[in-house]
């Protein structure tokens, strides 16, 4: 990998982020198990094997980065008849089915208490406090700009098809979430996010499956990576792809638009443009730019991806996430090889 | 009351000692101290993430090891 400019600010943050997540989310996310516990019943060991004839076990994961309405890879996943899993992100639920597909497994972890209710349709979205986190960042601009009238189709179409898709909740999430997949008739499947080492004498995840018998599951700190971990840690995929996992921001987006601009600002003042990192990217021959904390995700992930038993395909066809043991490829080669009708 | 306190010499530009040189890297020091503590309030990601090599991707309890 090439950093072009060096961010020594940026590195030092994106060291601290471990620490950092556990200190924003842990308390919340415990307090979230507790409020959920009246719900549990099945857990992702319960997950059926779906029946698809390919015995090569593919999975696609589409995560809710910018390139989803920059590729819009839906379109050709639903072109090439694919035969294999498709497992979200809450992030990218609407997406899929604003574009016609309807995902086997949708998961989500975050505890935001309001946020992420947001990606299932908000019923009550009137008595929320005003939030530009999805109308300001490099999402689709057109669907987030009348945010009542998105909410309202969300809704409708996670009310449709909800039947049809298994949520796979952390025991983390807020009870707005676990409410809206009753609401819309999702099967549940609950898992914890794995906190600290289970073999520590006071891990708090030893505890906590102790108390609920779920098992815990590895996240890489954010939904998109612990959906990947699901595809072949639990669902048994072979060769995963993920779309949408760009873990960056592309060449040119004003850093307004970045998730976590307003915290950096709020941190670095007018340095702010300091702490952000840009990478080249040699398979497109471009150069994005990340912040401390997808950088965190970033290093995550290509530390798994060497871990896990399955074969991993970046078909984002932008971000920072390359290198080995990862297969940065177009979409359409993926698909070619698993897929009733190729790329 | 500005003409009775004009100076009467020229003051030196004040030296640059190993003193004053330490207390500008302490200065640092301490604005990246601070920006460190306010990250870590403010910019973690959406859960903890621990995984040791011995940790298998998902874990249901020591007697089961089904999943490693």
């Amino acid at each position: 990998m090439r950093i072009k400019k060096m961010s020594s600010i940026g590195i030092l943050i994106s060291e601290q982020i471990s620490e950092a997540t556990k200190i924003k989310s842990e308390k919340m996310g415990l307090e979230n198990a507790k409020n959920n516990s009246p719900y549990f019943c099945k857990t992702i060991c319960d997950l059926p094997v779906l029946n698809h004839p390919n015995l090569e076990k593919p999975a696609i994961v589409i995560v809710g980065g910018p390139s989803l309405h920059r590729k819009n890879p839906v379109a050709k996943i639903i072109a090439s008849g694919f035969r294999g899993d498709i497992v979200t992100t809450d992030g990218s639920l609407g997406y899929c089915l604003r574009n016609g597909l309807v995902p086997d497994y949708v998961v989500s972890l975050d505890p935001h208490p309001k946020r992420i209710v947001r990606w299932f349709g908000d019923t009550e979205l009137e008595t929320r406090p005003e939030d530009d986190y999805f109308e300001r960042q490099d999402l689709d601009k057109e669907h987030w700009k009348n945010q009542e009238e998105c909410n309202q189709q969300l809704i409708k179409l996670i009310n449709e098809h909800g039947k049809r898709i298994k949520a796979i909740l952390s025991t983390s999430v807020d009870a707005s979430v676990t409410k809206r997949c009753i609401e819309s008739r999702m099967e549940i499947y609950w898992w914890n996010p794995l906190y600290d080492d289970p073999q520590e004498q006071d891990s708090i995840s030893k505890s906590l499956f102790e108390s609920n018998r779920i098992p815990c599951m590895v996240t890489g700190g954010n939904v998109g990576t612990a959906a990947w971990i699901l595809a072949h840690s639990v669902l048994k995929n072979n060769h995963v792809a993920v779309v949408g996992m760009d873990l960056g921001y592309a060449p040119g987006t004003p850093l307004l638009n970045t998730q976590y601009y307003y915290e950096l600002l709020e941190l670095l003042g007018n340095r702010v443009a300091e702490v952000f990192i840009e990478v080249y990217n040699p398979h497109i021959n471009e150069t994005w730019f990340t912040d401390p904390t997808y950088y965190w995700y970033r290093k995550v992930f290509l530390d798994l991806a060497g871990e896990a038993n399955c074969v991993t395909y970046n078909c984002t066809e932008g971000g920072t996430l390359f290198g080995e043991p990862i297969h940065f490829t177009h979409l359409s080669n993926f698909l070619s090889k698993f897929s009733k009708h190729g790329g | 009351m500005k003409d009775l306190l004009k100076g009467n010499y020229k003051v030196p530009p004040a030296k640059e000692t190993d003193e004053s040189k330490e207390s500008a890297v302490s200065s640092e020091e301490t604005l990246e101290e601070k920006f460190e503590a306010a990250a870590l309030k403010k910019l973690g990601g959406s859960i903890t993430f621990v995984k040791k090599k011995k940790t298998p991707f998902v874990w249901g309890g020591n007697e089961d090891k089904k999943n490693e």
